[in-house]
C-alpha cells in the first residue's frame, strides 16, 4: 500500500511533514470525490493515485463514479466540446432533461453524506441538487476560457450552488463567476506503474510485443482519440520528419473510456488515415496497453509530440517531461507552463515548425537529453502529487473551517 | 545554447517560515516596499509555498469556502500558521536555468516571477518583470500602450465600502480598482495591499477578543485608497509606461484619456509581453544582457 513517506526520497521530508501535519487537522472528516469514469483521462488518473494517498492519512476518502449509458454520455461530451469552445453544439431541453434525470438516479445510489464532496467535470455537476449537508466543490478539469454560452448558461445555474469552484488555470475562470475560484494545477505521481522508473529491458519486451522495433528511432502521442488533440497533425508530423530522417516510427497511444463515446469514431478515423503505413502503431488499451505500457513507450520515445488544439492541462506532457523526453507542443491549456521553449522542449507554430523541431531532437541527440533534463527537474519542482495533494488538504481545512 | 548566468539578475525577496503566523505575512505585506507576495519556507530554507497578497484577502473577507475568518474569528485566524492557508508554488526553477528560459516562460504564461532555488530547493532568489524592465529603461520601442493595454478595466464607485471593494478584487481576480465617479473619472485607485493595511492596523487598534471583518470593512472606499492615481496615456511608448510603473513601484496602472476617463488597465507584465512583441526575444534578450 502507497504511503506518503514512500515520496521522500523524490520531494524530500519537509514537503511530507508539512502534508501530515495538515492530515492531521482534518483525520477522521469524510471526503466523497464524484468524476464520470474510473479509467481513462487525466481526472481518473489523478483520483486513482490521489484518494489512496489521503486514505493513508487518515482522511475518509471514497472516489464514486457515476452511472450511465452511452445516450448519457453523448450528451455530456457535447457539453464538454461546447464548455472547450465548441460554438456549434446545442443542447436540447430533452437531452439536458435526460442529463438531469441520469443524475437524479445516480444521486438516490451515490453515498453523497459527507463533510466535503468534490464533483469533477460536467457530467456530475447536478448533484448539487441532492446536496443534504457539507461543503461541495465543483472541480472544472476542461478549458473553460472561451466557452459555448448557451451551454455554459445551462450548467452555471448548478455552479453557482457550489461553495467553491476549482479550475486547471487562471484563465479559464469563467468571467462574472459568483463563486470563489482556485486554481490547481495537475500533477502526476511518479511512484505509479505509469511513471515508475523501468528497466531497459522491461521496455523492449513492450516494445517488442507491439512490433516496434527497438533499434529504430520512436516519436509519439499519447491522447485520447478525440478531435481536440488533433490526431492527424500528429500522423502529418510524423510524415514530413520520416522524410528527412528515414527509419523513424511513430506510436499514437490512447485510451478508449466510458465518458467518451466519440472515441471510436476517432480511433476509426485515424486507422483509416495512418492505411497500410507500417512504421505507424496505434493502439489503445483495447489492444493491452495499459499504465505499464504507456510507460515503457514513452520512455522509448526520442521525442513526444502533443499537437492538441485544446488541452485541460496536458497531463500526458508532463508525464513525457518526468521520464526526461523533450516534448514538441502546441501552446494548447497548460502546455507552456510545462514546456518551455528551447529549454524542456519546443513550443510550435504548425504542423510543419513541429515536424523540423522534431527533426533537430532527432539529429542532436545531446539536445534532446540536456532539454530531457531540463523538463525532468521542472516537473520534480512543480507537478508532482504531493503538490496536489497539499492543495486538496488545504482546500478541505478551510472548508469546513479547522483550525490546528 | 548558452546559459547566461543567474546571478546578476537574481532579487531578493520577503520570506515566512511556515509555522509563523497569518499576521505575520500581512506585516511583511503592509511596509517596506509592500511585497505582493511571499515565499514561504521550512525551517532549512526550502521553498514550500507562496502567500499572496489576494489569498491573504480571501481568508480575511471569508470569501472562499466556509470562510474560517468567519467561523473563527478574524484574530484567531491571523494568528493560525501560514502553512494552512498559503499555495503551492508552481513557478520554480533550478539556478542553472537559462535567463531566456525564465523570460519565455513568464512571457508565454502571463505570470510576473519565478523562484530561484538549489537542488535541495533552497531559496537563491527570485527572477521577476521588474528585473527586466529595469534593464530597458530609456528604450523605446515604437508601440503605443492603447495597443496594448487590457479594455477590459474593473473599476469601483466612489461610493462603495472597504467590503465592495475586496469582494471585487477577489472575485475577478484582479490587485487593484480605479475608483471612477459617475462620469467615468478616475478619482483614485485603491489595491490589495491598501486593504490589508488597513485591516491589520483595525486589528492592533481594537483591543478586543473578536474582531469583526463585516463591521470594519464597511467603512468607505475612499479611507484606504489614494488620491494620487499613477495612470498612463494611450499614445505613450510601451518604454515610458514602463518607467513610470518602475519609478513609482506600482504592478499596474490605468490608461486614461485627456479627461481622465477610464480607456483600460495595463500592467507590468503586459508591458514586458508587448515589448517581446514587438521586438522579438532574441533582440529583448541582447539588451537585457547588454
Amino acid at each position: 500500500m502507497v504511503k506518503i513517506e514512500d515520496y521522500a526520497p523524490i520531494v524530500g521530508d519537509g514537503a511530507i511533514e508539512t502534508i501530515k501535519k495538515m492530515a492531521e487537522i482534518i483525520r477522521g472528516e469524510k471526503a466523497v470525490h464524484v468524476n464520470a469514469t474510473s479509467y481513462g483521462g487525466g481526472v481518473a488518473e489523478i483520483l486513482n493515485r490521489t484518494v489512496p494517498l489521503a486514505r493513508a492519512l487518515g482522511i475518509d476518502v471514497s472516489w464514486q463514479t457515476l452511472k450511465g449509458d452511452t445516450d448519457f454520455f453523448t450528451v455530456t461530451k457535447k457539453m464538454h466540446n461546447a464548455l472547450q469552445g465548441d460554438q456549434d453544439v446545442s443542447i436540447p431541453s430533452e437531452e439536458f432533461g435526460m442529463y438531469l434525470k441520469v443524475n437524479d438516479e445516480n444521486a438516490s445510489v451515490l453515498d453523497l453524506d459527507a463533510d466535503v464532496v468534490v464533483i469533477h467535470d460536467p457530467q456530475p455537476l447536478p448533484l448539487i441538487r441532492h446536496r443534504k449537508r457539507g461543503k461541495w466543490a465543483w472541480r472544472c478539469h476542461i478549458d473553460t476560457s472561451t466557452p459555448n454560452n448557451a451551454v455554459w448558461s445551462m450548467l452555471e445555474p448548478m455552479v453557482r450552488m457550489y461553495d467553491l469552484t476549482i479550475f486547471s488555470m487562471e484563465r479559464y475562470i469563467p468571467k462574472g463567476l459568483p463563486v470563489p475560484a482556485i486554481i490547481d494545477y495537475p500533477t502526476i505521481d511518479p511512484l505509479a506503474p505509469k511513471n515508475a522508473s523501468m528497466k531497459p529491458e522491461e521496455i523492449t519486451r513492450v516494445l517488442e510485443r507491439y512490433g516496434v522495433d527497438p533499434d529504430r528511432p520512436l516519436i509519439g502521442q499519447v491522447a485520447r482519440f478525440d478531435p481536440w488533440k488533433n490526431p492527424m497533425g500528429a500522423i502529418d508530423v510524423f510524415r514530413k520528419v520520416r522524410s528527412a530522417v528515414p527509419g523513424v516510427q511513430l506510436a499514437m497511444i490512447g485510451a478508449f473510456a466510458k465518458d467518451d463515446p466519440e472515441g471510436a469514431e476517432w480511433h476509426e478515423r485515424v486507422v483509416k488515415y495512418v492505411g497500410m503505413d507500417k512504421d505507424i502503431f496505434v493502439l489503445s488499451n483495447l489492444d493491452g496497453v495499459g499504465d505499464l505500457e504507456v510507460n515503457a513507450f514513452q520512455r522509448a520515445f526520442s521525442v513526444a509530440l502533443q499537437l492538441s488544439k485544446r488541452e485541460g492541462f496536458g497531463l500526458t506532457v508532463t508525464e513525457a517531461l518526468w521520464k526526461g523526453v523533450p516534448v514538441v507542443a502546441t501552446r494548447a491549456g497548460g502546455i507552456p507552463l510545462q514546456v518551455i521553449d528551447g529549454t524542456t522542449g519546443f513550443l510550435t507554430d504548425g504542423i510543419d515548425d513541429a515536424a523540423g523541431k522534431t527533426v533537430l531532437l532527432l539529429r542532436r541527440p545531446w539536445l534532446a537529453r540536456e532539454l530531457g533534463e531540463g523538463g525532468k527537474d521542472h516537473v520534480r519542482l512543480n507537478f508532482l502529487i504531493t503538490n496536489g495533494l497539499s492543495n486538496y488538504l488545504r482546500m478541505h481545512i478551510e472548508l469546513v473551517g479547522k483550525m490546528g | 545554447m548558452i546559459i547566461m548566468s543567474l546571478q546578476k539578475f537574481l532579487t531578493k525577496t520577503a520570506t515566512l517560515e511556515i509555522n509563523e503566523p497569518l499576521l505575520m505575512a500581512l506585516e511583511l505585506m503592509s511596509y517596506g516596499r509592500h511585497p505582493y507576495r511571499i515565499l514561504v519556507t521550512n525551517g532549512e530554507g526550502k521553498v514550500v509555498g507562496i502567500i499572496t497578497g489576494r489569498r491573504a484577502l480571501e481568508v480575511l473577507m471569508g470569501v472562499r469556502g466556509t470562510g474560517m475568518a468567519k467561523k473563527k474569528g478574524l484574530r484567531r485566524t491571523l494568528e493560525e500558521a501560514v502553512r494552512i492557508f498559503m499555495d503551492e508554488s508552481h513557478e520554480i526553477f533550478l539556478e542553472d536555468v537559462g535567463i531566456e528560459a525564465l523570460l519565455k516562460f513568464m512571457v508565454e504564461n502571463s505570470i510576473g516571477y519565478t523562484v530561484i532555488v538549489d537542488q535541495s530547493r533552497r531559496l537563491k532568489g527570485i527572477i521577476h518583470e521588474v528585473t527586466f524592465l529595469e534593464r530597458l529603461r530609456g528604450k523605446r520601442f515604437n508601440a503605443s500602450t492603447g495597443d496594448f493595454m487590457s479594455r477590459e478595466a474593473i473599476t469601483l464607485s466612489s461610493g462603495a465600502s472597504v467590503r465592495n471593494g475586496g469582494r471585487a478584487m477577489v472575485e475577478k481576480r484582479v490587485r487593484r480598482l480605479p475608483i471612477v465617479d459617475s462620469e467615468g473619472r478616475v478619482t483614485g485607485i485603491v489595491t490589495i495591499g491598501d486593504i490589508l493595511r488597513f485591516i491589520l492596523s483595525e486589528a492592533k487598534a481594537q483591543d478586543s477578543l473578536e474582531l469583526d471583518i463585516e463591521e470594519i470593512s464597511r467603512m468607505p472606499i475612499e479611507a484606504v485608497s489614494s488620491k494620487k492615481v499613477v495612470a498612463a496615456r494611450p499614445e505613450e511608448d510601451l518604454g515610458e509606461a514602463a518607467e513610470r510603473m518602475l519609478d513609482n513601484e506600482v504592478s499596474g496602472m490605468p490608461v486614461i484619456d485627456a479627461e481622465n476617463r477610464i480607456l483600460g488597465i495595463i500592467s507590468r507584465i503586459d508591458v514586458l509581453k508587448a515589448i517581446v512583441s514587438v521586438v522579438g526575444i532574441e533582440t529583448l534578450k541582447a539588451e537585457i544582457d547588454g
